[in-house]
Order: C-alpha cells, then sequence, then structure tokens
C-alpha cells in the first residue's frame, strides 16, 4: 500500500500508510483502540473504500480472521465452516473429483489439527467457546493455503495454551512463504513469528518499533 | 382375477389415496416438485435472515400473474418475469442500504400486489381466479404445467447443488466471503432470482399467500435436529416432500384445501420437532452441548461460551 487513505462516509480513518508485504514475512499491526487498524486491514480486501493513494494484493488466495464474525448463528459442523473457507477461495466448481475432494479433506483436517480442534471437527460451530471459534477461524482462513492472511485479532479470547498453537499455524505458514499482516495488541502471544511490529497512531504509521523477527525471549 | 381385471381396477392403495385420479397424480407430483425445491432454498435464505422474502416476491408475481392472462400469454412464464425483476430490484435496494429501504421495499411488493389484483378484474371471464393464485389450486395442475415445473425444479436444484460452497459461505459470512474474493453481489442476486423461481413452482401448489411457509418451516423443524449444513439440507428437502405429498393426500380425505394443508402438515411436523426436543432435553436434565469439557476449577473467563459472533 502507498500513501493509503480510507475511512467510512468520504471521512478518512486511515491517513497516507505506505507498507509493502513480502512473501514469507508477518507484520504485526499494533496501536491504541480507535487508531485504524482494522479499517487498515478490511480496506486490504476491498471492505472499506480507498479515498486515496493505492493498496494492491498481488496474489491469491487470500485468508481473513475478521474481528467479527456471523458464522456462530449458522447451523454448521466446524468442519463445515473450515471447508467453506477453501472452497470459496477455490470456486465451486473445483470441489469436484475424487482428488479434490480428498484433497480438500486433507486440507480441514490438517488446519483443524493446526489450530487443535481436530476432535472438534463434527461439533456444531455454535457449540464452541469464543476462544475455540477465533481458532475455527483461523483455521479456515489457512485451509485454502493462502498466499496472504490478514487477521484481526486472532488471539483474543484464546487461552495461553492455545495461543502457542495458533503462533505454531501461524509460523508454519509463514515458513511456507505466506504473507501475515496481524492486527494484535498482544505482539507477545505471537512471539517467534512476527517480523517487523508496525504502529499506528491516529490513522498515521508510527516509527517501526522492531525491523527483525521479535525473539520469544524479549517478547515475553 | 384376470390381468385384464388387474390392470382395469386400481389397487386399493390408490383408491384409497386418490391417486386413482390423473389430477390426484399431477398434483401428488407438483406438490413433491415444491416440497423438494422450496426448503433446498429455503436453507440458504433462512440462513441469510429473509425468511420472508419469498412473500414480498409473492406480492409481485401477482402482477405477472394477472399480465400474462391479460395478454394471453402463460401466465408461469410472466410471473417468473415479475418475481425475478422484485428479487434483484430487492436486492438493490437492500444492497445501497440507504435511507428508506424498507419503503422502497414496500414499494415494490404492495405497488406488485394491488397491480395484480386490478389487472385481475380486467382478465378475461372464464380462466383461473385471483384465489387460485393466492391460496393455490395444485389439482388443476396440467401436463404442460408440470413439465415446466419439472424444467425450473431441475435448473434450481442443479444451480444450488454446484454453487452450494459460494451460497453457504456469503449466507454464513458475507464479509469473510466478499474478502475472499467471492462474487457476493452476483450469489446474492442468484439467491433471490432462486427464490423468485421458487415462488412462481409454489404457486399453484400453496399459494402466493403461503409460500414463505413452505421455505421456512422445513428448514425450522430441520435447523433443530441436524447439526451440519449439509444435514439441515437433507432433512429440510425430506420435510418438504413429505408436506407436499402428505398435503394432496391428506386434503383428498379431507376434503380441505391443498395449500392450507401442506402448510398445516409442515407446522405440525415442526411442533411435534419443538416438543421432541423439548421432552428429550428436560429428560436428559440440562446437559450442556459444549463440544469441550472444561476443567471445574478455576474456568478462562476468555473462554466463555457465544453464539453470535464477535470475538475481540
Amino acid at each position: 500500500m502507498r500513501g493509503l487513505v480510507a475511512g467510512y462516509g468520504g471521512v478518512p480513518v486511515v491517513r497516507g500508510v505506505d507498507l509493502a508485504l513480502a512473501p514469507g514475512e508477518c507484520v504485526a499491526l499494533t496501536g491504541a483502540n480507535g487508531s485504524g487498524k482494522t479499517t487498515l486491514l478490511r480496506c486490504c480486501l476491498g471492505l472499506v473504500p480507498v479515498l486515496g493513494g493505492e493498496v494492491r494484493l498481488r496474489t491469491r488466495p487470500v485468508g481473513y480472521v475478521p474481528q467479527r464474525h456471523t458464522v456462530a448463528a449458522v447451523p454448521a459442523t466446524v468442519a463445515e465452516v473450515v471447508a467453506a473457507g477453501r472452497l470459496a477461495a477455490r470456486g465451486p466448481l473445483a470441489r469436484f473429483g475424487r482428488a479434490a475432494r480428498r484433497a480438500d479433506r486433507e486440507a480441514v483436517a490438517e488446519a483443524l489439527a493446526a489450530v487443535g480442534l481436530a476432535e472438534h471437527a463434527r461439533a456444531g460451530i455454535g457449540e464452541l467457546s469464543g476462544g475455540q471459534q477465533r481458532r475455527a477461524l483461523v483455521a479456515r482462513a489457512l485451509a485454502s493455503r493462502p498466499a496472504v492472511v490478514l487477521l484481526d485479532e486472532p488471539t483474543a479470547g484464546v487461552d495461553t495454551r492455545n495461543r502457542e498453537l495458533l503462533a505454531r499455524a501461524l509460523r508454519a505458514a509463514v515458513d511456507r512463504g505466506t504473507a501475515v499482516l496481524v492486527v494484535t495488541h498482544d505482539v507477545p502471544a505471537l512471539s517467534g513469528v512476527v517480523h517487523r511490529v508496525v504502529e499506528l497512531a491516529a490513522g498515521r504509521l508510527a516509527p517501526a518499533a522492531s525491523d527483525a523477527r521479535v525473539p520469544a525471549e524479549v517478547a515475553r | 382375477m384376470s390381468a385384464l381385471a388387474l390392470l382395469a381396477d386400481p389397487p386399493a392403495w390408490q383408491v384409497w389415496t386418490g391417486l386413482e385420479h390423473a389430477f390426484m397424480q399431477r398434483a401428488l407430483v407438483a406438490a413433491v416438485l415444491v416440497g423438494l425445491t422450496a426448503p433446498l432454498v429455503g436453507v440458504f435464505v433462512v440462513q441469510r435472515g429473509m425468511a420472508l422474502v419469498g412473500d414480498g416476491i409473492g406480492h409481485v408475481a401477482l402482477a405477472g400473474v394477472a399480465s400474462g392472462l391479460l395478454l394471453g400469454w402463460a401466465p408461469v412464464a410472466t410471473a417468473l418475469v415479475a418475481a425475478c425483476a422484485a428479487a434483484l430490484a430487492m436486492e438493490a435496494v437492500r444492497h445501497r442500504r440507504g435511507t428508506g429501504g424498507d419503503v422502497a421495499l414496500a414499494v415494490i411488493f404492495y405497488g406488485g400486489i394491488a397491480g395484480g389484483v386490478v389487472l385481475m378484474g380486467y382478465a378475461p371471464p372464464g380462466g383461473p381466479t385471483l384465489e387460485s393464485y393466492l391460496f393455490g389450486a395444485v389439482t388443476t395442475t396440467s401436463t404442460a404445467d408440470l413439465v415446466s415445473f419439472a424444467v425450473l425444479a431441475g435448473a434450481l436444484s442443479l444451480v444450488v447443488l454446484v454453487l452450494r460452497p459460494w451460497l453457504f459461505s456469503v449466507t454464513s459470512d458475507e464479509e469473510h466471503a466478499r474478502a475472499t474474493g467471492v462474487p457476493v453481489r452476483l450469489v446474492n442476486g442468484l439467491l433471490g432470482v432462486l427464490v423468485a423461481v421458487t415462488v412462481v413452482l409454489s404457486m399453484r401448489t400453496v399459494g402466493l399467500l403461503l409460500i414463505s411457509a413452505l421455505v421456512v418451516l422445513p428448514v425450522a423443524a430441520a435447523q433443530r435436529v441436524a447439526r451440519s449444513s449439509l444435514g439441515v439440507l437433507v432433512l429440510a428437502c425430506a420435510g418438504g416432500v413429505l408436506a407436499g405429498g402428505g398435503g394432496v393426500v391428506t386434503s383428498y380425505w379431507t376434503g380441505t384445501p391443498t395449500g392450507g394443508t401442506v402448510v398445516l402438515l409442515s407446522l405440525a411436523s415442526l411442533a411435534v420437532v419443538v416438543v421432541t426436543g423439548a421432552v428429550h432435553g428436560r429428560l436428559a436434565g440440562r446437559r450442556p452441548r459444549r463440544a469441550d469439557v472444561r476443567p471445574p476449577a478455576a474456568p478462562d473467563p476468555d473462554e466463555l461460551p457465544v453464539r453470535t459472533g464477535a470475538g475481540g
């Protein structure tokens, strides 16, 4: 993104942000409430109008973990929700054929295992706790083996043990070459994953807090 | 009894169900087609929180029926055009979410039914009545009607089954669908058109005023039983077929209007499911339907259950 200005109803919330994300890089976006983090993330996905500058996602598929979601009210199993992330990204025709079905099943199982929800695959998504639902959403984002993943507070409501699982799953994705932009108030939870921390203040990028992978021991 | 006599005398079950008559056979096929397709679309409509959209589109379809009768064209075709136009207009209004969205919908819906009622007044005498479309007249279904219904039902089923991942994605989490590249406006428009096709299919069976019942009630019952999205789809369609077929046969026994009978059967099945679920829940005690077993001591406050989203 270059000189990105974005907002609602013509009123800018993000004001002139320059940020690039390379394959295999994880950038944490931090900042106070109302600083424009979620707006910036949603703008990258075309969910908030660009008022100035430009933003480009050069590669697909994209994985997305929203801050708010509606899937909990839907009668569906956890595996179905995760599969929806993969099938939505790949198109409805990509699932036909025995090989495609097997690949889909394996990708879903792998994503669920990565976030520690393998044993809940057949549970109703509405039966999970809030933290488990967050993990299911991360699995949904990873199931399409995306080139880019954007996550909005993925560790909110997740207990300590499962934060480590999430961090491990994201680290594996980053190591596969996935670019990750994560909005978080909890950088230490993603220690060992995040390469750079950038802070947003009143819609503008503050000077970079770190240019190197945040070492686990420092972050903690 | 000779073979000839067997051919001449219909079996007892056919006499008992009224299916010895050709009009009843056509009615049964029409009702089964509707019972299958209405919940197939209804699953996504209910999931989307638009349970009563079929009612609104049905209002406009009436204007299409009246236009067809006036012009001497097939009412099914003109109703389909009017219903599709209404569905797309409604989606455009919903997408804009501008001020007065509800008012715009009211203009479309009530303009449609008022226009339909007035136009029916000019229709040539001797044709179908307004009531036959408002409350259904499945026993008057002709073979040509059946062919049209079968083609529409087949096309609708094929579209739903092929596009199910996108329909599920858009109706379960629209923002995520948009973010991941699903053509959300196209899918929403398509869902509206699918509802319009369902309305046209159903108008002769249950009538335009009762259409939403067949779209919603089997789905509502299935949602109380099945845990998975696929399970809801299969059970809702099975419930719809039973209600449709059962309603035609029951109305033959009782001499009651078919449309109302079909809907009352759907309501009865929903009531059975609700009562059974309540009794089962009471017998099983207050067993939590949680997927995990939390340690009894020191529960993590972050892991409180939520049902309607909002992560942090």
